[in-house]
């Protein structure tokens, strides 16, 4: 019997084939770029269940944001609002494991639950001044500075699929998560859309 | 193209939303009580009604949360939107 | 060159060139198709399509009926471009539309001749019958009177798509829209002012006007000039509003670079704007309309207003000697244009006398056109026009004050270009998008707006107020409004003064009465673009249409390019007279998107071909599946390999060679693409009691159990395999298709009805790659590479679920089979599916492991009978039907059971799921293939059932399928006759679903 020859685990981002360097160097216009292999964790709870939102307190640090369309980040971690009992924390890979099991067992006999997802998620992070334009085109938020601003988050549409968005500097950067699957087909729809951005300066 | 308030995350495009038909149709506790006649207008009669009607909306894009809203069938204006469990505010005549 | 020698706002310092029909011509920079036509003397630029008569530019906007262009050739040639509204750049080619073999000659103008014969709702009457003729008129019909031609290439540009947000959204930008975007520009509202014109101006462009004592040129830049120093304004010139939707939502057509020469294009071609306002500023004009008389469609008839325009805008030269025809003031203003730029000006008024008395008053527009040296009659009409290819003269007579019967002698006035103004129709097209009603003015003659239904207000001529000083004033006054209803606080702006108000004063007067008898005078045109004349409308209401929803589609009123802004309104007030109603009582057609036609391109956007139309949906391992030659078939979104073809190998051969390696060693498929739902909570249990046919309280941890799910109508909507992780923890597999709509099914049940389970849903399809390793070998294959799970046979039995790692990454490996073959599904955070995927493609070397798609599973589930949700049933099927009635349980209730009940799910003769065998063993049956007892019987033969799958069975040995066939399960051993795509009956025997390994040894071993 023959034994594989690998030596460690290889892993592979979602947006492997998709080049966002041919965007080119005026970051200050447009840059898009990959943040792969981050830990996520997908929690879910009431946020009315004292129990339960002092067992995630405990664990990660801080409380979950209970106002709609807001996150915080904490250390290392990023904590987004996804629902009225949903949120998503954004974490070291490395950590992902542990963070759920820390986090199963401070909710142990807690009507909650925690599930690791950080296989189907994928983080891009686009910045710019054409950010805003760049995202119009397939969002139908509004991103306008005075409507949608750093510290806020949404869940919306992306072209033909779906996102989870959030601000994190008024420049603006926006970072979004989006489903692993869909990664390659908006990797392509974000190329074709920034077109029109490559030859400014 | 709708403008929909979602009772958790605000006011958003009708793209993020699909459709889930007219609101507060009960479950029959115990289907076997009812004959035919009575499991199928369940199962299949609907108000349709010209002028409000309450239907469900699922906030599919966003937060998944269903929820409901009384539309006009007519004019497609919404007049109010209310979570799941409650009941739309009546007017004050 | 018919050019004035100064004037216009043409850049006389850039010549450029275009041809039209081959023929070179010169142009300058700024004109439009149809002024530079027009300044080359050339009059006759078509055909009519009906009747191929001889027509030439009548308007300047939208409402031109005739000017109708193929601009370029091959794959960027667009049909149909309007030359009143597209500008000409150098090296612009332009074909004549609807003329053959040209618009000189044009053999097919021998229609004309015949018109009295071609009627409204000729072609209903003629080529109708016999129905099974006409497919070969239509073809004679088509090439006769075809409009442009689409491209046949591929279209070679690029189209953008923007969502966009704004306070005030203001379309148009003449004098109401400028002051509306401005005043709410300036309260720091976002707005976004588009036009459909190459610069912002709207009829002020063509104006002499004077405003706060400049020319209406220096008052535009002035305004663009402050519009464009406010940050949140968004202007779009060369930008069509044509779709005003629910929620104040617009759609605009931004055409980028149609106005440049080929080369000099680059990036996107048009862009689609999506915006959503929260106010709305109507500011969309209004179109003149002709009175209509005989001959009123021959090249040199012209609207009053699109005179001017061409006069001042433009520089034109039009005529020597003109008669402008009207029956209000506005047209006084085209007189005095056209008689300072040096033409000798009859103006024939049908009103007996116009309003103000000249004598007394040196401003009033009698008096100015008087100086001007145009020569006024008073109640007189132009009855007839002669000239064929270009008019000579107009026949006068005086009408009466009721505009209904004309009488004296026809006095000829020779002239080479006739101006008419029957009044103004408000552009209230989007408005009555918007869902509001239009609202017919006896005092205006118009249909205007009437309540607005949304966010929005109706300024200017679109409001029906046509003079410039309430256009100025209503536009000032919206747009502080619709600041304020957007939340910011309007600032103080003057009202812009002009040296004279403006007037608009009308009698009606829709169409010079004719003396002869119907049919009989000469024709006179309604809508020139689809040849509907008077007397068109008059015969559809002696035949009884009364509706003018049923004129409309009788006569063709309307349906053109130009979607009746030229003729609808006159048409409306004709079949009012002859049907002796009001015009309030005819009302008016329905407005609908698209305002002017609209690419094909914008709409569609980057949103096509095979990347950008529908997301493709990639497994972790896609990119191994593709170097290993795989083709790839599409299931839902996703993009799964079909077969992992060898050189030369045809599909049939490569799924014999993967199916029987499996079987006889090892086979590993890409799994992922099932959905994975985690259902936690106390109520788990009693959660998927509800939801599946079956029940789940007794399951083992780590076991693993078969499912249905049916619909509430008790019919089968999806299955898989469900494995319980903990005592409130289970793993729910769906299919591929269904994950989203099972995943919403689940929520909507949670949510809305059992809101009382402690149970959360979440969806991990996307975090685990999944490997489907499956063949005798598949034990010896999985085990080399996971770590931490006893492979014993006993130890982690079929159906049961057992949590590993590989080279320390976990995974979860699950012991269920789709094939009836020892079978692992191995589970891993989807970063490392690509590695997993390798790993075990190392390992099973030494058994040949062999990579195989859907096509193969398809048959070696097939091979044991295994249903596929959404081919072998269709919505109509229970799982009675599919012989499966051991999974549904009869002591608890869930979703479904009560309809299995109902008479038309018991009675005795439905479809129910069987195996065929064909008499011919090498015979595979066509999939969807009806079913029939005997051949031989009396036509219609009853059909009793279809084919749902069909293989060639490499394991089997033979052909095998799979049919919904009436009372299936009491027909074994009988045979039925399945039709087949070359006509003949194939022999097959009902059998089995189940075709090989009938008592399930080979998974448990």
């Amino acid at each position: 019997m023959s034994k594989p020859t690998s030596t460690a685990p290889a892993m592979t981002s979602a947006f492997t084939e998709i080049d966002f360097s041919q965007l080119g160097t005026r970051k200050h216009v447009l840059s898009i770029e990959e943040l792969a292999f981050f830990g996520h964790l997908n929690i879910r709870g009431a946020s009315d269940n004292s129990k339960f939102m002092h067992g995630v307190e405990n664990t990660l640090g801080v409380a979950l944001p209970t106002q709609a369309n807001t996150f915080l980040n904490v250390g290392s971690n990023t904590v987004l609002w996804l629902g009225p009992n949903e949120w998503l924390v954004i974490t070291p890979l490395a950590e992902a494991k542990q963070l759920e099991q820390g986090l199963r067992t401070a909710l142990s006999g807690v009507f909650s639950s925690v599930n690791e997802v950080s296989g189907g998620n994928s983080v891009l992070e686009v910045a710019g001044d054409k950010a805003r334009d760049l995202l119009l085109k397939g969002c139908p938020l509004d991103l306008h500075s005075s409507v949608f601003k750093t510290g806020q988050c949404a869940q919306s549409v992306l072209a033909k699929t779906s996102m989870t968005l959030w601000q994190t500097e008024d420049a603006p950067v926006f970072r979004l998560v989006v489903r692993r699957s869909f990664a390659d087909y908006l990797g392509h729809w974000l190329l074709d859309a920034a077109r029109e951005f490559q030859d400014l300066t | 193209m709708l403008l929909i308030e979602c009772p958790y995350c605000g006011t958003r495009d009708e793209s993020e939303f699909t459709y889930g038909g007219e609101a507060h149709i009960v479950r029959p506790l115990d289907p076997d009580a009812l004959n035919d006649v009575e499991w199928a207008d369940y199962l299949f009669f609907r108000k349709n009604s010209k002028g409000i009607l309450q239907e469900q909306w699922n906030h599919s894009a966003g937060c998944r949360r269903w929820f409901c809203a009384e539309r006009d069938t007519v004019t497609y204006k919404f007049k109010s939107f209310y979570k799941v469990g409650e009941r739309p505010v009546e007017d004050e005549a | 060159m018919s050019r004035l020698e100064r004037g216009g706002r043409i850049d006389r310092g850039q010549q450029i060139s275009f041809t039209f029909d081959s023929k070179q011509y010169h142009a300058f920079q700024g004109d439009t198709i149809a002024s530079a036509l027009l300044a080359n003397g050339v009059r006759l630029i078509g055909r009519s399509w009906k009747y191929h008569r001889p027509r030439g530019i009548i308007g300047d906007g939208a409402e031109e009926p005739n000017g109708l262009f193929q601009v370029e050739q091959g794959a960027r040639t667009i049909p149909n471009v309007r030359a009143t509204q597209a500008q000409v750049y150098d090296g612009m080619v332009l074909r004549s539309t609807n003329a053959w073999p040209s618009v000189q000659f044009d053999i097919m103008s021998v229609f004309g001749l015949f018109s009295r014969f071609l009627p409204a709702g000729f072609y209903y009457k003629t080529f109708m019958w016999p129905a099974k003729f006409w497919m070969g008129y239509e073809h004679i019909i088509r090439k006769a009177s075809g409009l442009g031609a689409s491209p046949k290439e591929l279209d070679p540009d690029h189209y953008e798509k923007t969502n966009a947000h704004c306070d005030v959204l203001v379309v148009g930008s003449g004098a109401s829209g400028l002051m509306a975007a401005l005043a709410a520009g300036k309260a720091g509202a976002r707005v976004i002012l588009a036009d459909e014109q190459e610069e912002f101006g709207g009829r002020l462009l063509s104006s002499r006007a004077r405003i706060n004592g400049m020319s209406s040129t220096q008052w535009l830049q002035q305004m663009r000039a402050q519009l464009s120093e406010l940050q949140d304004v968004q202007l779009l010139p060369r930008s069509t509003v044509f779709g005003y939707h629910d929620g104040n939502f617009l759609t605009i057509a931004q055409r980028l670079h149609d106005h440049l020469p080929l080369a000099q294009r680059k990036g996107a071609r048009e862009k689609l704007w999506r915006v959503r306002a929260k106010q709305v500023v109507l500011a969309t004009g209004a179109h003149e309309r002709p009175i209509i008389f005989g001959n009123n469609d021959r090249p040199g008839v012209m609207l009053a207003s699109a005179v001017s325009s061409y006069v001042n805008r433009y520089g034109v030269k039009l005529a020597d000697r003109a008669v402008v025809f009207t029956n209000n003031d506005s047209a006084y203003q085209a007189a005095i244009d056209l008689a300072d730029a040096g033409t000798l000006v009859t103006l024939v008024d049908s009103r007996v006398d116009s309003r103000v008395d000249s004598s007394h008053d040196t401003a009033s527009d009698d008096a100015r056109a008087k100086a001007a040296g145009v020569k006024i009659m008073h109640g007189c009409a132009v009855v007839n026009v002669i000239g064929k290819a270009q008019i000579l003269a107009a026949e006068i007579q005086k009408i009466s004050a009721d505009g209904k019967s004309i009488s004296g002698v026809v006095q000829r006035i020779d002239c080479d270009l006739l101006a008419t103004s029957g009044g103004w129709n408000p552009a209230i097209h989007l408005f009555s998008q918007s869902g509001g009603k239009a609202i017919w003015n006896d005092d205006k003659a118009c249909f205007e707006t009437g309540k607005a239904v949304q966010e929005q207000f109706s300024v200017g001529a679109a409001n029906a107020s046509f003079a410039l000083q309430d256009c100025l004033r209503q536009g000032l006054d919206a747009g502080q409004r619709a600041a304020a209803a957007s939340g910011h606080q309007p600032v103080d702006l003057d009202l812009p003064t002009l040296e004279k108000p403006e007037s608009t004063e009308l009698t009606p007067l829709w169409r010079v009465p004719n003396m002869g008898k119907p049919g009989h005078g000469p024709k006179a045109f309604v809508d020139p673009q689809n040849d509907v004349g008077v007397s068109d409308i008059f015969l559809a209401a002696r035949e009884g249409f009364e509706s003018i929803e049923h004129v409309k589609r009788y006569t063709a009123l309307g349906f053109g390019t130009d979607q009746g802004k030229m003729g609808n309104i006159s048409g409306m007030a004709i079949l009012s007279e002859a049907l002796g109603n009001k015009i309030s009582d005819t009302g008016t057609t329905t407005f609908r998107p698209n305002y002017t036609p609209v690419t094909f391109g914008a709409i569609a956007g980057p949103e096509i071909g095979s990347t950008l139309s529908d997301p493709a949906r990639k497994t972790a391992m896609h990119t191994w599946h593709q170097e290993h030659g795989a083709l790839f078939e599409d299931v839902g979104q996703w993009k799964r390999p079909w077969y992992f073809p060898k050189a030369g190998e045809t599909l049939q051969q490569a799924v014999d060679r993967e199916c029987l390696a499996t079987r006889a060693s090892v086979g590993i498929m890409d799994a992922s693409t099932l959905g994975k739902i985690e259902v936690v909570g106390n109520d788990a249990s009693e959660f998927l009691n509800r939801l599946y046919t079956n029940a789940w309280s007794k399951l083992g941890i780590d076991c693993a159990r078969y499912g249905f799910m049916l619909g509430e109508d008790g019919m089968v909507m999806d299955d898989g395999v469900t494995i319980r992780f903990a005592e409130d923890r289970y793993f729910m597999h769906t299919t591929t298709g269904g994950a989203a709509s099972v995943m919403s099914w689940m929520e909507l049940w949670l949510q809305t009805e059992w809101p009382e389970l402690d149970v959360y849903l979440t969806s991990v399809t996307d975090h685990w790659a999944t490997a489907a390793v499956v063949g005798p070998n598949s034990r010896k294959v999985v085990s080399a590479v996971v770590d931490g799970i006893d492979f014993d046979k006993d130890a982690f039995p079929f159906m049961t679920s057992r949590a590993g790692t590989l080279l320390g990454v976990p995974v979860r490996v699950n012991r269920i089979s789709f094939s009836g073959e020892l079978s692992y599904e191995v589970n891993i955070d989807a970063n490392y599916g690509r590695f997993m995927w390798e790993q075990l493609m190392a390992a099973g070397a030494d058994y040949d492991i062999t990579p195989y798609g859907t096509e193969t599973m398809h048959v070696l589930r097939a091979e044991k009978g295994y249903v596929i949700v959404g081919q072998d049933t269709d919505g109509s099927v229970t799982p009675h039907d599919l012989g499966m009635s051991w999974a549904v349980s009869k002591t608890k209730d869930f979703l479904g059971r009560r309809s299995l009940l109902r008479e038309d799910c018991v009675r005795d003769n439905r479809k129910q799921f069987v195996g065929l065998l064909t008499q011919d063993p090498a015979e595979v049956l066509q999939e969807g293939a009806q079913i029939v007892n005997h051949a031989s019987d009396d036509i219609p033969l009853p059909m009793i059932g279809h084919v749902t799958s069909s293989y060639h069975s490499a394991c089997v040995g033979r052909s095998i399928a799979l049919a919904l066939l009436k009372n299936g399960h009491q027909r074994f051993g009988e045979t039925v006759q399945v039709t087949t795509p070359d006509g003949r009956f194939v022999s097959a025997e009902i059998s089995s679903t189940v075709f090989i390994d009938p008592n399930g040894e080979r998974q448990n071993v």
